[in-house]
């Protein structure tokens, strides 16, 4: 049977003392406080809404967007896929009997509240149809009122995507 | 009263309550700011009025313009004891203000025969004062967090009241100690004996003559303000506020700056005890009314170099990236502050050019030793209040069992030992 | 003239602050009622001149002894139905101020009349820390060191107590 003695930490005067190691945290933060105040510039902090987040990437899930085919139609057929897969419960559609004639259905309402979404991807994942996307890049959107967090069918097709396909 | 009384004591209560009441916004900025710079942001900068920012003080003056409009609410489920429960932020917020009162700004004048302190409360009984009453600002934590019929409260209370009363007995310790190296109670006296040299080159302040007693007495100053690592008291990610947790608006606000206010005091009684108070280093203040035409000179140099430094590293900081093309305002506002600046200077140059060339009288000497005094001990004030802001920011909680470990088993004994060791000296010293 | 108002001021606190104390019905006022007391005692002994004893009441009584009466409330935490009810609580006190009435005014006669010679004026160090200091070590050596001798014993009485039911 083979024995490992494990060195017990804390134990030594030093450091039951406590005083030298709040000596030393006292230096690092007095470091970054002296180097911070003599120049401002070297603290790296986004100087928001002046200047905008520069990492946004094509992965980035902002606000959901629907797309359109090549000929200006709408891709969505209202196949509540999204809708059953929100885990948040936020996506509202109603299907219609489509009149351009590229498909059967298509939604007459397509409500999206965004005060409900967690903008977790689920929607994007489920749809068959590449309908739906959260590559628009918006991550801020503000209203005054509670009505105008939820976006309807039209704001959803006005959102253009932020990347090359 | 004569009126050089009347208008000393006047001066030093509206002093007094200055420091005590505008060192809030003040604290309050300097504690936001301080943690965002060591944690490499920065802090408020955006609150300002017509463009003066003034480095995010105007922050804490929209803090305290919000705590003051705010709705007062006094929960339903709180049915008995109601006038108790909106007087106990008054009772600790009282305590601490007065707490403060009895620490001289500057040394004692002399002025046709009389002798006039620069304190509040003029008596000679400052340290025990302040034991005193500062004892009194745990009540107001007891009674406001029982009577809030709150489990969060209940916790904080019992973890509050405890701590204060376990803490004390390390203070007073370290007090008696200190009172036994200065052999007086009075604040005053104590500053006059920390005018001397110890080996000849050090000056004899407190914390050089006696380390052990300047540690103890730290320690359990940063336990009894509740001020971090032993903030237990107010967990904030434990037990929501503590006591403080039913409070609203100008309640909860008058419990927040009693606890800035314990905090400057208990800087003021540790620099007054341990630093030297309002003295600069060598110059006792007989020496500094004698020499004061040089000391004016010396001045008159080194004034203009502070501020030119000044005007640079402000101009040179209060700026945004050159990337940005919108500033803010903000070299407007470093404009306008460097002519202020420079104005100031031009001021006080000639106030020390009369002082240095033109044969002042001995009263206006000693109002402007006092003046020098009390910029002195602003300064040391400033400092250790940024040293208690730094440790906060620095060092995690403790945990209340290490928290009460530490003052009984290891605090006491120490106290102990220093009081044993330091009669000792005393004894050996004298024989 | 002025001392006079601050004593009747600082009586009715003292007073109202004594029998609130034994006639609140929650222990939570009752010792807010203690506090106003002590202090409006602490007032008096300023009133008096004597600033130490000013001082100490206010560490003792207030800093010490009523922050442990409240810190024991805070944690035993007594619910309302095991207070003992008082249903007849104006009558036994006005029974015992009956009671009591002869021997206080005994005393207060007493007081009086022993303490009708001249009265010394006070010399200016009356009731400082030095004068009461040099007074104690000087000429009452004897009871300070039994009084800590006592100290003593209630300092190992309150661990032995404390320590009992651990064992058993």
């Amino acid at each position: 049977m083979k024995i490992r003695v494990v060195q017990r930490h804390g134990t030594a005067l030093k450091d039951r003392l406590y005083l030298p190691a709040i000596w030393q945290g006292l230096k690092i933060t007095a470091t970054h406080l002296l180097k911070n105040v003599g120049d401002i510039k070297s603290v790296d902090v986004l100087e928001y809404p002046e200047e905008q987040p520069s990492d946004i990437t094509n992965r980035y899930r902002g606000l959901h967007r629907l797309t359109h085919r090549e000929d200006g139609s709408v891709r969505c057929v209202a196949c509540y896929m999204c809708a059953t897969a929100c885990p948040a419960g936020c996506i509202f559609i109603e299907a219609a009997e489509r009149t351009d004639g590229v498909d059967e259905k298509m939604p007459s309402r397509f409500a999206i509240d965004t005060l409900e979404c967690v903008f977790c991807g689920y929607c994007v994942e489920a749809c068959p149809c590449d309908a739906i996307r959260m590559d628009t890049g918006i991550f801020s959107l503000i209203g005054s009122r509670r009505e105008d967090f939820v976006l309807e069918k039209e704001q959803l097709l006005a959102h253009k995507g932020a990347f090359d396909e | 009263m004569s009126t050089a009384a009347l208008i000393v004591t006047l001066g030093s209560v509206v002093l007094a309550a200055l420091l005590a009441l505008m060192m809030i916004p003040v604290l309050v900025w300097l504690e936001r700011r301080i943690a965002g710079l060591i944690q490499d942001r920065v802090g408020p900068n955006r609150t300002n009025i017509m463009g003066f920012r003034l480095g995010g003080v105007i922050q804490s003056f929209a803090d305290v313009i919000k705590l003051v409009f705010k709705e007062e609410y006094y929960p339903g489920h709180i049915q008995t004891g109601r006038a108790l429960y909106i007087l106990a932020p008054a009772i600790t917020f009282s305590a601490a203000l007065l707490a403060f009162m009895t620490i001289p700004f500057a040394d004692t004048l002399h002025v046709s025969g009389e002798a006039l302190r620069i304190q509040a409360l003029p008596v000679d009984y400052g340290i025990l004062w302040y034991l005193a009453i500062g004892a009194l600002g745990i009540i107001g934590v007891l009674f406001g967090g029982w009577l809030s019929h709150n489990k969060y409260a209940l916790l904080g209370t019992q973890r509050a009241g405890s701590m204060g009363l376990s803490y004390e007995l390390p203070l007073g310790l370290a007090v008696v100690s200190m009172l036994l190296t200065y052999n007086t109670i009075d604040f005053n006296a104590m500053v006059a004996w920390q005018t001397q040299t110890v080996l000849g080159f050090l000056p004899a302040w407190g914390v050089v003559v006696q380390p052990l007693a300047f540690i103890l007495f730290s320690v359990a100053l940063f336990a009894e303000t509740n001020r971090a690592p032993f903030n237990v008291v107010e967990g904030e990610s434990e037990i929501v506020s503590g006591h403080m947790t039913e409070f609203s608006a100008m309640k909860f606000a008058l419990y927040f700056m009693g606890e800035y206010i314990a905090m400057n005091s208990a800087a003021a009684v540790i620099i007054t005890m341990f630093f030297g108070g309002y003295q600069l280093p060598y110059l006792s203040s007989a020496e500094l009314i004698e020499s004061f035409g040089t000391f004016s000179l010396a001045l008159m140099v080194i004034t203009p170099l502070i501020i030119y430094a000044f005007i640079r590293w402000m101009r040179r900081n209060n700026d945004v990236r050159s990337t940005l093309s919108h500033d803010g305002g903000r070299r407007f506002e470093a404009r306008v502050l460097t002519i202020v600046l420079l104005i100031k200077l031009v001021v006080l140059e000639l106030i020390f050019a009369y002082f240095a060339f033109a044969q002042p009288s001995a009263l206006q000497t000693q109002i402007a030793v006092a003046v020098v005094q009390i910029a002195v001990f602003i300064v040391k004030l400033m400092l250790f209040n940024i040293f208690f802001i730094v440790v906060r920011w620095t060092l995690p909680r403790f945990r209340f069992d290490q928290v009460q470990r530490l003052g009984w088993y290891y605090l006491l004994p120490l106290g102990l030992l220093n009081i044993f060791i330091t009669a000792i000296v005393i004894v050996g010293v004298g024989s | 003239m002025s001392e006079s108002i601050i004593f009747y001021v600082l009586a009715l606190f003292l007073i109202g602050g004594a029998s609130g104390m034994i006639t609140a019905r929650r222990t939570i006022f009752s010792a807010a009622s203690f506090m106003l007391a002590m202090i409006a005692l602490a007032g008096m002994f300023a009133l008096l001149n004597q600033s130490f004893l000013f001082l100490a009441q206010l560490l003792v009584a207030v800093g010490a002894i009523i922050t442990l009466s409240m810190l024991v409330i805070v944690s035993v935490n007594i619910s309302e139905r095991y207070i003992p009810k008082e249903p007849h609580l104006g009558r036994d006190l006005l029974l015992g101020v009956v009671i009591a009435a002869p021997i206080v005014a005994l005393i207060i006669t007493a007081l009086r009349t022993h303490f009708a010679a001249s009265f010394a004026p006070i010399p200016d160090t009356f009731g400082t820390l030095a004068s009461i200091g040099a007074t104690l070590f000087a000429s009452w050596v004897l009871p300070f060191e039994l009084i800590s001798l006592l100290l003593l014993a209630a300092l190992i009485g309150a661990v032995v107590i404390s320590r009992k039911g651990e064992r058993s």
